[in-house]
C-alpha cells in the first residue's frame, strides 16, 4: 500500500480533520466577495479559527478579539488572494501573524512577565507543602495539564503543533503558513511531540513509558 | 501450547507434562488486585504501546482531551454581521434598552465595537453621499433654520452661527444619508446615516459663541473652522456617558446604544488638536491627535487607544472635504 507523507507513522498522532479547502470555483467567488461564498467561508472557518486562536492564546477575550480581527483582515485582503492557491494556508497565515503581533506587543509581554512572577512566588510558597504525585494527579484535570503542556511549548513549536494536530493542516500547508520549509516544520512538530511526551510523562501511572518510544522524525 | 508432550516411559519419573502449560495457567490466573481508590489514578490508564504507532496513538488520545470551547453566539453574530456586510441594527434614538443585568465585561471589547463601527461605516460609505470619486460632493446651501426638525437628506447646510435658528431642533438622518451642518465659519458637524442630534443651545454672548448638542445615537464628525477662537468659543457634544468639549480640532464621536448582550458607550476619536472628555462619574481625559477614548455606559473602565481605522477615515474625509464658503 502506498503511504502518503501524512499517513506515515512518523507523522505522530493522527490529526483532526481541518476546515475544508473550498473548491477552486468557491475560492474564486470568495475572492470576488460573492455573498454566498463569503457565507460559506464564514460557516466553514469561523469555529476552527476561533478554536485555533483560543488554543494559541489560552484566553477567551483575546481569542474573540483576534477572531474578529482575522475575519476583518481576510475581508480586506480578499482581492489580493489568488484563488489558484489553497485557501487554508492563506487564512491561517493571517491568523498566525495576528497572534505573533499580539505576542510581540508590549502589553502582552508585560502581562506574561507578571504571570511568570506570580508563578515563581506561588512556587516558593508551595514548595514546603507540595503534595505527592497522586494528589497532584487527582487535583488537576487531564485536560488542564495537557493545555498547560501545549501552552508551555515554545511559540514556533506550538504554532506548528496546533496547526497540525488540532487544525488538521498538512505539513506543506503549515510550511506555507509559517513561511518555513516543510522539513523544518516536520522537525518542529517532532520536537513539539517529544516535549509533550516529556511534560506529560507523569500521566503514565504504570511507569511503562507509554508516552515514550513513539518514533517521530 | 495446548498441552505437554509425553516423555518415554521409565525416563525419569514416568509420563509427565512439560511445565509450560501449567506455568502459563498459573500466570494467567494470577491477577493483581486492584489498588485502593486513594491510590488509583483518576485517568484511564492507556495500554502499553507495542510499537511507535501505538505510542503515538496513546499520546494522541491524551492530547485530544485538550478541547477548545465553542465560540459564543454573540461573537458569531457580530463577526458574521461585519464579515458579510449585513446592516447593523440600529436602536431608535431615545429608545434605549434597559441596562443589562449581567456583570460588565472584564475588559473593553474593542474588536467588537470596531467591527460594528466598520459595518456601520461601510453602510454609510456605500449608501451615503460620499460614495465615489465622481460624486460632486456636497453642495452647501444656506438655510433659514426655523427651530423645527431638520431632516437630513444627503445634503450640507450652513446656518448662521450667530443666530439661534437651530436651538432646540432635533436633527435626524435616519435612513436618509448623511448630513453636514456648518455653523458659520466656526464649526461643522457631520451626522452619519442613522444619527440623531439635539441642538440644545446655540448662543452668543459678546466675544463668545456656544453650541451645545446632545447625541443619543449615531456617529458625529466635528471640525472647527477658521472662525473658531480657542479659549472663547465653546462647542460641546453630550452623550449619555459624558461630554466632549472641543478646543479646536477635527474629531469624531460615535454613540453606541446598549444591547441586551453588551453595554453601549461613547467613542471619541481625535484627528487633530485636542478634545476634553468628561464622563458622568467625574473621569476626564484629554484626548490628543491620533488617540481615542471609549466611555462605557455600564461604568466599566474607559479604554484609551490609537484611533481605530474605521473611525479615522470619516475624520480625514471631512477634513479634506470642500469647505463651506467663508472658511
Amino acid at each position: 500500500m502506498t503511504q502518503t507523507p501524512e499517513s506515515r507513522s512518523d507523522a505522530g498522532p493522527a490529526p483532526r480533520p481541518g476546515p475544508p479547502d473550498l473548491s477552486t470555483a468557491q475560492r474564486a467567488a470568495l475572492a470576488r466577495r460573492d455573498p454566498r461564498a463569503l457565507e460559506e467561508f464564514f460557516e466553514a472557518y469561523f469555529t476552527p479559527l476561533y478554536q485555533y486562536l483560543w488554543r494559541m492564546l489560552g484566553n477567551v477575550h483575546q481569542a474573540e478579539d483576534l477572531t474578529q480581527e482575522t475575519f476583518m483582515q481576510i475581508h480586506r485582503n480578499l482581492e489580493r488572494y489568488d484563488p489558484a492557491r489553497p485557501l487554508r494556508p492563506w487564512v491561517f497565515t493571517i491568523a498566525t501573524n495576528l497572534v505573533r503581533d499580539l505576542w510581540r506587543s508590549a502589553p502582552h509581554r508585560a502581562a506574561r512577565s507578571a504571570e511568570e512572577l506570580e508563578d515563581a512566588v506561588g512556587r516558593e510558597r508551595f514548595e514546603e507543602e507540595r503534595p505527592g504525585p497522586a494528589a497532584v494527579a487527582e487535583g488537576r484535570e487531564v485536560g488542564d495539564q495537557v493545555a498547560q503542556a501545549v501552552a508551555d511549548l515554545p511559540e514556533a513549536l506550538r504554532t506548528t503543533f496546533v496547526l497540525r494536530f488540532y487544525q488538521g493542516l498538512s505539513f506543506e500547508e503549515i510550511a506555507q503558513a509559517v513561511e518555513r520549509t516543510e522539513v523544518a516544520v516536520r522537525k518542529r512538530f517532532s520536537r513539539a511531540l517529544e516535549q509533550l511526551r516529556q511534560d506529560l510523562a507523569h500521566l503514565d501511572p504504570g511507569g511503562q513509558g507509554f508516552l515514550r518510544g513513539g518514533k517521530v522524525h | 501450547m495446548s498441552g505437554g508432550k509425553d516423555l518415554p516411559f521409565g525416563f525419569g519419573l514416568g509420563p509427565q507434562r512439560e511445565p509450560e502449560g501449567e506455568f502459563e495457567r498459573v500466570l494467567n490466573a494470577w491477577q493483581a488486585p486492584e489498588p485502593p481508590a486513594s491510590l488509583r489514578s483518576p485517568f484511564p490508564v492507556p495500554q502499553p504501546a507495542e510499537d511507535s504507532a501505538g505510542a503515538a496513538r496513546s499520546l494522541g488520545m491524551l492530547l485530544r482531551g485538550f478541547e477548545a470551547p465553542e465560540p459564543s453566539a454573540e461573537l458569531r453574530a457580530a463577526v458574521r454581521a461585519a464579515f458579510l456586510g449585513a446592516p447593523v441594527a440600529r436602536v431608535q434614538a431615545g429608545a434605549r434598552t434597559k441596562p443589562r443585568s449581567t456583570p460588565p465585561a472584564r475588559r473593553p471589547r474593542w474588536g467588537l465595537y470596531s467591527l460594528l463601527a466598520v459595518a456601520a461605516l461601510l453602510l454609510v460609505w456605500f449608501a451615503g453621499p460620499w460614495r465615489s470619486a465622481s460624486d460632486p460632493g456636497p453642495v452647501w446651501s444656506r438655510v433659514a433654520g426655523d427651530g423645527t426638525l431638520l431632516d437630513g437628506a444627503n445634503r450640507s447646510v450652513v446656518v448662521d452661527s450667530t443666530s439661534d435658528a437651530l436651538s432646540g431642533a432635533r436633527v435626524l438622518t435616519a435612513g436618509a444619508g448623511g448630513l453636514r451642518i456648518a455653523f458659520g465659519d466656526r464649526f461643522q458637524v457631520e451626522l452619519t446615516e442613522g444619527s440623531a442630534l439635539d441642538v440644545s443651545a446655540v448662543g452668543t454672548t459678546p466675544g463668545q459663541f456656544e453650541l451645545a448638542m446632545v447625541g443619543e445615537q449615531g456617529g458625529y464628525v466635528l471640525q472647527t473652522g477658521p472662525g473658531f477662537r480657542k479659549g472663547q468659543d465653546r462647542l460641546s457634544l453630550r452623550t449619555p456617558e459624558g461630554e466632549v468639549t472641543v478646543r479646536g480640532t477635527v474629531f469624531a464621536v460615535d454613540r453606541y446604544a446598549d444591547t441586551p448582550d453588551s453595554a453601549g458607550g461613547t467613542c471619541v476619536c481625535c484627528l487633530h488638536g485636542m478634545v476634553e472628555v468628561h464622563d458622568q462619574r467625574g473621569g476626564s481625559w484629554n484626548t490628543g491627535a491620533g488617540r481615542s477614548v471609549f466611555v462605557f455606559s455600564d461604568g466599566s473602565e474607559a479604554a484609551e487607544r490609537p484611533v481605530p481605522e474605521p473611525h479615522h477615515r470619516p475624520m480625514v474625509r471631512l477634513d479634506q472635504a470642500p469647505r463651506p464658503s467663508g472658511w
